[in-house]
Protein backbone atom coordinates (compact mmCIF):
# COMPACT_ATOMS: atom_id res chain seq x y z
CA UNK A 1 0.00 0.00 0.00
CA UNK A 2 2.39 2.59 0.91
CA UNK A 3 4.35 1.72 -2.34
CA UNK A 4 0.94 2.11 -4.20
CA UNK A 5 1.04 5.31 -2.40
CA UNK A 6 4.59 6.41 -3.49
CA UNK A 7 3.75 5.92 -7.40
CA UNK A 8 0.34 7.73 -6.87
CA UNK A 9 2.87 10.64 -5.33
CA UNK A 10 5.39 10.44 -8.47
CA UNK A 11 2.54 10.66 -11.28
CA UNK A 12 0.72 13.41 -8.71
CA UNK A 13 4.46 15.61 -8.80
CA UNK A 14 5.16 14.70 -12.27
CA UNK A 15 1.71 16.07 -13.29
CA UNK A 16 1.41 19.07 -10.80
CA UNK A 17 4.30 19.71 -8.77
CA UNK A 18 7.15 19.61 -11.55
CA UNK A 19 4.69 20.30 -14.62
CA UNK A 20 6.35 20.03 -17.52
CA UNK A 21 5.32 23.83 -19.28
CA UNK A 22 4.67 25.24 -16.08
CA UNK A 23 7.87 24.21 -14.04
CA UNK A 24 10.13 22.68 -16.89
CA UNK A 25 9.20 24.82 -19.69
CA UNK A 26 9.26 21.66 -22.07
CA UNK A 27 7.02 23.10 -24.46
CA UNK A 28 7.21 24.96 -28.22
CA UNK A 29 5.79 27.47 -30.01
CA UNK A 30 3.13 25.09 -32.07
CA UNK A 31 2.21 23.26 -28.74
CA UNK A 32 0.70 27.26 -27.62
CA UNK A 33 -1.26 27.53 -30.62
CA UNK A 34 -3.01 23.95 -31.13
CA UNK A 35 -6.33 24.66 -32.37
CA UNK A 36 -9.20 22.94 -30.51
CA UNK A 37 -9.96 20.22 -27.91
CA UNK A 38 -9.93 17.56 -30.04
CA UNK A 39 -5.93 18.33 -31.66
CA UNK A 40 -5.40 19.10 -27.91
CA UNK A 41 -6.39 15.63 -26.49
CA UNK A 42 -4.89 14.22 -29.86
CA UNK A 43 -1.57 15.46 -29.19
CA UNK A 44 -1.81 14.66 -25.43
CA UNK A 45 -2.62 10.96 -26.06
CA UNK A 46 0.21 10.77 -28.38
CA UNK A 47 2.66 12.47 -26.24
CA UNK A 48 1.71 10.25 -23.38
CA UNK A 49 1.97 7.21 -25.34
CA UNK A 50 4.81 7.90 -27.10
CA UNK A 51 6.66 9.05 -23.78
CA UNK A 52 5.15 5.92 -22.03
CA UNK A 53 6.54 2.82 -24.76
CA UNK A 54 9.81 4.94 -25.59
CA UNK A 55 10.51 5.13 -21.81
CA UNK A 56 9.68 1.48 -21.45
CA UNK A 57 12.30 0.42 -24.03
CA UNK A 58 14.67 2.96 -22.45
CA UNK A 59 13.94 1.62 -18.86
CA UNK A 60 15.15 -2.04 -20.50
CA UNK A 61 17.96 -0.63 -22.27
CA UNK A 62 19.47 1.00 -19.33
CA UNK A 63 19.01 -1.52 -17.05
CA UNK A 64 20.32 -4.11 -19.80
CA UNK A 65 23.38 -2.08 -21.24
CA UNK A 66 23.85 1.74 -20.25
CA UNK A 67 23.80 1.57 -16.58
CA UNK A 68 26.46 -1.61 -15.25
CA UNK A 69 28.51 -0.20 -18.28
CA UNK A 70 28.54 3.28 -16.92
CA UNK A 71 27.63 4.99 -19.52
CA UNK A 72 27.30 8.97 -19.72
CA UNK A 73 23.74 10.74 -19.59
CA UNK A 74 24.98 12.59 -23.10
CA UNK A 75 25.41 9.06 -24.81
CA UNK A 76 22.21 7.51 -23.09
CA UNK A 77 20.20 10.36 -24.46
CA UNK A 78 21.59 9.63 -28.16
CA UNK A 79 20.12 6.07 -27.67
CA UNK A 80 16.58 7.64 -26.13
CA UNK A 81 16.51 9.73 -29.42
CA UNK A 82 17.21 6.73 -31.68
CA UNK A 83 14.56 4.87 -29.79
CA UNK A 84 12.26 7.77 -29.88
CA UNK A 85 12.49 8.16 -33.41
CA UNK A 86 12.18 4.12 -34.15
CA UNK A 87 8.67 4.26 -31.93
CA UNK A 88 7.74 7.42 -33.65
CA UNK A 89 8.14 5.82 -37.52
CA UNK A 90 6.38 2.38 -36.14
CA UNK A 91 3.64 4.70 -35.09
CA UNK A 92 3.20 6.43 -37.96
CA UNK A 93 3.41 3.48 -39.90
CA UNK A 94 0.86 1.69 -37.89
CA UNK A 95 -1.09 4.81 -37.74
CA UNK A 96 -1.49 5.34 -41.59
CA UNK A 97 -2.30 1.48 -42.30
CA UNK A 98 -5.08 0.99 -39.58
CA UNK A 99 -6.59 4.49 -39.64
CA UNK A 100 -5.64 6.13 -42.73
CA UNK A 101 -8.50 8.84 -42.15
CA UNK A 102 -7.51 9.75 -38.87
CA UNK A 103 -4.10 9.91 -39.92
CA UNK A 104 -4.67 12.47 -43.15
CA UNK A 105 -6.11 14.73 -40.19
CA UNK A 106 -3.54 14.09 -37.55
CA UNK A 107 -0.73 14.11 -39.52
CA UNK A 108 0.65 17.27 -38.23
CA UNK A 109 -0.03 16.92 -35.10
CA UNK A 110 1.34 12.97 -34.82
CA UNK A 111 4.78 14.95 -36.60
CA UNK A 112 4.57 17.45 -33.80
CA UNK A 113 4.30 14.87 -31.19
CA UNK A 114 7.38 12.75 -32.28
CA UNK A 115 10.32 14.60 -31.69
CA UNK A 116 9.21 16.62 -28.61
CA UNK A 117 10.90 18.30 -25.75
CA UNK A 118 8.95 16.95 -23.67
CA UNK A 119 9.21 13.46 -24.41
CA UNK A 120 12.71 13.26 -24.16
CA UNK A 121 12.79 15.50 -21.49
CA UNK A 122 10.45 13.35 -19.52
CA UNK A 123 12.75 10.32 -20.44
CA UNK A 124 15.75 11.93 -19.66
CA UNK A 125 14.45 12.84 -16.17
CA UNK A 126 13.22 9.54 -14.82
CA UNK A 127 17.45 8.14 -16.33
CA UNK A 128 19.04 10.80 -14.04
CA UNK A 129 16.59 10.22 -11.20
CA UNK A 130 17.38 6.17 -11.80
CA UNK A 131 13.47 5.56 -11.08
CA UNK A 132 12.87 1.67 -11.63
CA UNK A 133 10.00 0.60 -13.65
CA UNK A 134 7.04 1.55 -11.96
CA UNK A 135 8.30 4.69 -10.62
CA UNK A 136 9.02 5.73 -14.41
CA UNK A 137 5.22 4.21 -15.71
CA UNK A 138 3.69 6.72 -13.00
CA UNK A 139 5.84 9.70 -14.19
CA UNK A 140 5.51 9.18 -17.71
CA UNK A 141 1.48 8.62 -17.46
CA UNK A 142 1.62 11.98 -14.71
CA UNK A 143 3.50 13.97 -17.48
CA UNK A 144 1.14 13.58 -19.87
CA UNK A 145 -1.82 14.43 -17.16
CA UNK A 146 0.10 17.64 -16.69
CA UNK A 147 0.33 18.13 -20.17
CA UNK A 148 -2.85 17.67 -21.01
CA UNK A 149 -4.20 20.06 -17.95
CA UNK A 150 -1.32 23.04 -19.24
CA UNK A 151 -2.55 22.64 -22.76
CA UNK A 152 -6.51 22.96 -22.22
CA UNK A 153 -5.60 26.01 -19.39
CA UNK A 154 -3.36 27.42 -22.26
CA UNK A 155 -6.53 26.82 -24.91
CA UNK A 156 -8.79 28.77 -22.32
CA UNK A 157 -6.20 31.40 -21.85
CA UNK A 158 -6.06 31.82 -25.70
CA UNK A 159 -9.86 32.07 -25.80
CA UNK A 160 -10.57 34.23 -23.56
CA UNK A 161 -7.70 36.40 -24.16
CA UNK A 162 -8.47 36.64 -28.18
CA UNK A 163 -11.70 38.63 -26.20
CA UNK A 164 -9.85 40.93 -24.64
CA UNK A 165 -8.68 44.35 -25.80
CA UNK A 166 -5.00 43.60 -25.89
CA UNK A 167 -2.28 45.81 -27.04
CA UNK A 168 -1.42 44.92 -30.32
CA UNK A 169 2.65 44.76 -29.31
CA UNK A 170 1.55 42.10 -26.93
CA UNK A 171 -0.86 40.29 -29.09
CA UNK A 172 -0.17 36.60 -29.78
CA UNK A 173 3.07 35.06 -28.11
CA UNK A 174 4.45 37.67 -25.97
CA UNK A 175 0.64 37.75 -23.97
CA UNK A 176 0.53 33.80 -23.78
CA UNK A 177 4.29 33.63 -22.51
CA UNK A 178 3.84 35.91 -19.34
CA UNK A 179 0.18 34.10 -18.97
CA UNK A 180 2.35 30.95 -18.75
CA UNK A 181 4.66 33.13 -16.67
CA UNK A 182 2.09 34.24 -14.06
CA UNK A 183 1.00 30.42 -13.72
CA UNK A 184 4.73 29.32 -13.59
CA UNK A 185 4.70 31.68 -10.40
CA UNK A 186 1.52 30.00 -8.73
CA UNK A 187 3.51 26.58 -9.44
CA UNK A 188 6.80 27.65 -7.93
CA UNK A 189 4.30 28.96 -4.78
CA UNK A 190 2.92 25.32 -4.64
CA UNK A 191 6.56 23.85 -4.81
CA UNK A 192 8.10 26.52 -2.92
CA UNK A 193 11.72 26.29 -3.88
CA UNK A 194 13.53 25.74 -6.98
CA UNK A 195 13.10 21.89 -8.59
CA UNK A 196 16.62 20.72 -10.37
CA UNK A 197 17.41 20.31 -14.11
CA UNK B 1 3.49 53.43 -53.70
CA UNK B 2 5.83 52.98 -50.58
CA UNK B 3 7.55 55.63 -48.93
CA UNK B 4 11.59 56.29 -49.59
CA UNK B 5 12.28 56.22 -45.94
CA UNK B 6 10.14 53.69 -45.19
CA UNK B 7 11.86 51.57 -48.38
CA UNK B 8 15.13 51.77 -47.33
CA UNK B 9 14.25 50.79 -43.13
CA UNK B 10 12.78 47.66 -45.12
CA UNK B 11 16.16 46.62 -47.32
CA UNK B 12 17.86 47.42 -44.34
CA UNK B 13 15.65 44.94 -42.30
CA UNK B 14 15.93 42.77 -45.15
CA UNK B 15 19.71 42.41 -44.70
CA UNK B 16 19.43 41.52 -41.46
CA UNK B 17 16.71 39.21 -41.91
CA UNK B 18 16.92 35.99 -38.91
CA UNK B 19 20.04 38.32 -36.89
CA UNK B 20 18.37 41.43 -35.95
CA UNK B 21 14.76 40.57 -37.32
CA UNK B 22 12.53 37.49 -37.78
CA UNK B 23 14.83 35.95 -34.69
CA UNK B 24 14.28 33.01 -34.05
CA UNK B 25 13.66 33.48 -29.80
CA UNK B 26 11.55 36.63 -30.02
CA UNK B 27 9.45 36.68 -33.58
CA UNK B 28 8.87 32.83 -34.20
CA UNK B 29 9.01 31.87 -30.33
CA UNK B 30 11.51 28.94 -31.46
CA UNK B 31 13.40 27.02 -28.75
CA UNK B 32 11.16 28.53 -25.83
CA UNK B 33 12.82 25.77 -23.32
CA UNK B 34 16.49 26.85 -23.82
CA UNK B 35 15.45 30.58 -23.51
CA UNK B 36 13.76 30.06 -19.99
CA UNK B 37 15.89 27.60 -18.56
CA UNK B 38 19.37 27.75 -19.81
CA UNK B 39 19.57 31.32 -19.44
CA UNK B 40 20.45 31.46 -15.74
CA UNK B 41 23.91 31.02 -16.26
CA UNK B 42 26.31 33.06 -18.84
CA UNK B 43 28.62 30.00 -18.75
CA UNK B 44 25.24 28.08 -19.57
CA UNK B 45 24.16 30.35 -22.10
CA UNK B 46 27.05 29.92 -23.96
CA UNK B 47 27.63 26.06 -23.69
CA UNK B 48 23.81 26.02 -25.56
CA UNK B 49 24.97 28.56 -28.08
CA UNK B 50 27.88 26.53 -28.93
CA UNK B 51 26.01 23.36 -29.01
CA UNK B 52 23.27 24.98 -31.24
CA UNK B 53 25.69 26.17 -33.47
CA UNK B 54 27.38 23.20 -34.10
CA UNK B 55 23.80 20.97 -34.62
CA UNK B 56 22.15 23.22 -36.69
CA UNK B 57 25.19 23.80 -39.35
CA UNK B 58 25.26 20.05 -39.65
CA UNK B 59 21.82 19.47 -39.37
CA UNK B 60 20.97 22.11 -42.34
CA UNK B 61 23.57 20.58 -44.38
CA UNK B 62 22.21 17.42 -43.98
CA UNK B 63 18.97 18.39 -44.71
CA UNK B 64 19.76 19.75 -47.55
CA UNK B 65 21.55 16.58 -49.38
CA UNK B 66 18.42 14.78 -48.39
CA UNK B 67 16.36 17.60 -49.87
CA UNK B 68 17.93 17.09 -52.74
CA UNK B 69 17.78 13.72 -53.14
CA UNK B 70 14.04 13.88 -52.80
CA UNK B 71 13.20 12.31 -49.27
CA UNK B 72 10.21 13.85 -46.96
CA UNK B 73 9.66 15.62 -43.98
CA UNK B 74 9.85 12.72 -42.01
CA UNK B 75 13.23 11.26 -42.81
CA UNK B 76 15.30 14.69 -42.74
CA UNK B 77 13.58 14.82 -38.92
CA UNK B 78 14.50 11.43 -38.19
CA UNK B 79 18.44 12.08 -39.39
CA UNK B 80 18.45 15.67 -37.68
CA UNK B 81 17.14 14.15 -34.37
CA UNK B 82 19.73 11.14 -34.68
CA UNK B 83 22.46 13.12 -35.60
CA UNK B 84 22.21 15.92 -33.25
CA UNK B 85 22.14 13.98 -30.71
CA UNK B 86 25.17 12.05 -31.48
CA UNK B 87 26.89 15.81 -31.93
CA UNK B 88 25.89 16.79 -28.66
CA UNK B 89 27.33 13.45 -27.15
CA UNK B 90 30.67 13.81 -28.85
CA UNK B 91 30.76 18.29 -27.83
CA UNK B 92 30.02 16.45 -23.57
CA UNK B 93 33.18 15.10 -24.50
CA UNK B 94 35.08 17.84 -25.11
CA UNK B 95 38.32 17.73 -22.97
CA UNK B 96 37.60 21.23 -22.03
CA UNK B 97 37.11 22.01 -18.19
CA UNK B 98 35.61 25.29 -19.30
CA UNK B 99 32.89 23.83 -21.67
CA UNK B 100 32.23 20.97 -19.86
CA UNK B 101 31.63 22.78 -16.52
CA UNK B 102 28.55 24.23 -17.60
CA UNK B 103 27.27 21.97 -20.09
CA UNK B 104 26.58 19.91 -16.75
CA UNK B 105 24.76 23.25 -14.91
CA UNK B 106 22.13 22.87 -18.07
CA UNK B 107 20.96 18.95 -16.88
CA UNK B 108 18.63 17.83 -18.95
CA UNK B 109 18.82 20.57 -21.25
CA UNK B 110 22.15 20.12 -23.26
CA UNK B 111 20.93 17.09 -24.71
CA UNK B 112 17.77 18.11 -25.18
CA UNK B 113 18.96 20.23 -27.90
CA UNK B 114 18.52 17.52 -30.45
CA UNK B 115 15.21 18.06 -30.99
CA UNK B 116 14.71 21.51 -30.50
CA UNK B 117 12.58 23.75 -32.97
CA UNK B 118 15.00 26.03 -33.72
CA UNK B 119 17.07 23.03 -35.54
CA UNK B 120 14.35 21.87 -36.73
CA UNK B 121 12.80 25.13 -38.47
CA UNK B 122 16.53 25.87 -39.98
CA UNK B 123 16.10 22.08 -41.59
CA UNK B 124 12.55 22.55 -43.18
CA UNK B 125 13.67 26.04 -44.31
CA UNK B 126 16.22 24.82 -46.10
CA UNK B 127 16.01 25.26 -49.73
CA UNK B 128 17.78 22.96 -51.69
CA UNK B 129 17.44 25.01 -54.85
CA UNK B 130 19.85 27.44 -53.28
CA UNK B 131 23.44 26.53 -52.79
CA UNK B 132 24.90 25.30 -49.70
CA UNK B 133 26.68 27.77 -48.59
CA UNK B 134 23.55 30.20 -48.92
CA UNK B 135 21.92 28.12 -46.37
CA UNK B 136 24.58 27.62 -44.43
CA UNK B 137 24.67 31.13 -44.35
CA UNK B 138 21.08 31.50 -43.00
CA UNK B 139 21.06 29.35 -40.68
CA UNK B 140 24.08 30.76 -38.88
CA UNK B 141 22.82 34.19 -38.73
CA UNK B 142 19.78 32.59 -37.45
CA UNK B 143 21.91 30.80 -34.66
CA UNK B 144 24.01 33.99 -33.73
CA UNK B 145 20.78 35.75 -33.25
CA UNK B 146 19.40 33.15 -30.49
CA UNK B 147 22.93 32.91 -29.08
CA UNK B 148 22.97 36.69 -28.73
CA UNK B 149 19.51 36.40 -27.12
CA UNK B 150 20.44 33.58 -24.07
CA UNK B 151 23.70 35.34 -23.78
CA UNK B 152 22.35 38.62 -23.39
CA UNK B 153 19.05 37.20 -21.07
CA UNK B 154 21.53 34.95 -19.32
CA UNK B 155 24.13 38.40 -18.18
CA UNK B 156 20.99 39.89 -17.08
CA UNK B 157 19.66 36.72 -15.14
CA UNK B 158 23.09 35.88 -13.86
CA UNK B 159 24.31 39.86 -12.87
CA UNK B 160 20.26 40.01 -10.90
CA UNK B 161 20.35 36.26 -9.88
CA UNK B 162 23.67 35.83 -8.47
CA UNK B 163 25.31 38.65 -8.46
CA UNK B 164 27.98 37.17 -10.99
CA UNK B 165 29.11 37.46 -14.31
CA UNK B 166 30.55 34.18 -15.85
CA UNK B 167 31.14 32.90 -12.62
CA UNK B 168 32.60 35.77 -11.42
CA UNK B 169 31.55 37.71 -8.56
CA UNK B 170 30.70 41.42 -9.40
CA UNK B 171 28.07 42.14 -6.81
CA UNK B 172 27.98 40.51 -3.31
CA UNK B 173 25.14 42.55 -2.18
CA UNK B 174 22.74 41.98 -4.72
CA UNK B 175 20.51 38.24 -5.05
CA UNK B 176 17.26 38.19 -6.29
CA UNK B 177 16.98 34.81 -6.34
CA UNK B 178 13.66 34.70 -7.91
CA UNK B 179 15.00 35.93 -11.29
CA UNK B 180 16.52 32.41 -11.68
CA UNK B 181 13.19 30.36 -11.46
CA UNK B 182 11.48 29.82 -14.69
CA UNK B 183 8.47 32.01 -14.48
CA UNK B 184 10.82 34.85 -14.51
CA UNK B 185 12.40 33.57 -18.03
CA UNK B 186 8.95 33.23 -19.72
CA UNK B 187 8.07 36.68 -18.80
CA UNK B 188 11.40 38.26 -19.76
CA UNK B 189 10.49 36.58 -22.51
CA UNK B 190 7.51 37.81 -23.52
CA UNK B 191 8.54 41.43 -22.10
CA UNK B 192 11.51 41.56 -25.25
CA UNK B 193 8.94 40.26 -27.62
CA UNK B 194 6.56 43.10 -26.91
CA UNK B 195 9.51 45.75 -26.91
CA UNK B 196 11.13 44.31 -30.33
CA UNK B 197 7.74 44.52 -31.75
CA UNK B 198 7.32 48.49 -30.15
CA UNK B 199 10.77 49.15 -31.39
CA UNK B 200 9.87 48.28 -35.03
CA UNK B 201 6.43 49.63 -34.88
CA UNK B 202 8.27 53.15 -33.95
CA UNK B 203 10.69 53.28 -36.09
CA UNK B 204 8.19 52.36 -39.33
CA UNK B 205 5.76 55.07 -37.84
CA UNK B 206 8.57 57.63 -37.74
CA UNK B 207 10.05 56.85 -41.39
CA UNK B 208 6.35 57.41 -42.60
CA UNK B 209 5.62 60.59 -40.78
CA UNK B 210 8.98 62.06 -42.07
CA UNK B 211 8.33 60.88 -45.61
CA UNK B 212 4.69 62.06 -45.33
CA UNK B 213 6.25 65.72 -44.25
CA UNK B 214 8.53 66.16 -46.87
CA UNK B 215 5.52 64.65 -49.63
CA UNK B 216 3.47 68.08 -48.03
CA UNK B 217 6.61 69.88 -47.93
CA UNK B 218 7.42 69.18 -51.76
CA UNK B 219 3.57 69.34 -52.66
CA UNK B 220 3.39 73.10 -51.06
CA UNK B 221 6.50 74.11 -53.04
CA UNK B 222 4.73 72.77 -55.98
CA UNK B 223 1.98 74.54 -55.80
CA UNK B 224 4.24 78.00 -54.68
CA UNK B 225 5.75 77.95 -57.55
Amino acid sequence: MAGFVKLLMIAFTAAMVENAIFSRALVTRKMLFLKNREEILTFSAVITLMTVISGVICYAADSLLLYPRGVSIYIRSALYVLIMAAVHTAMIVAASRKVGEWYARAKNVLLMAGYNVAVLGTILLCSFNRYNLWERLFYFVGTGVGVTLALVLLDVANQNIAMSRVPRIFRGLPILLLYIGILSLAFYGLIGHPITF
Amino acid sequence: MQSSRLKRYRHLVGRFDGLLTRTPVITYGLAIPFAVMGTVDARAAFALSVGMMAISLLSTAVGWVLKRMGQGREVYMLVTAVLSSLTLAGLSRLPLGGFQMPVGMLGIYFPLLAVNTLTFFLVTRCDEQKSLPANLAQAARSVLSFAFFVMAVSLFRELLGKGSIFGVKVLSSLQISTVLMPFFGFILVGMLSAFCRQVNRSIRAWCLIKDREEAMDAKTEEVKA
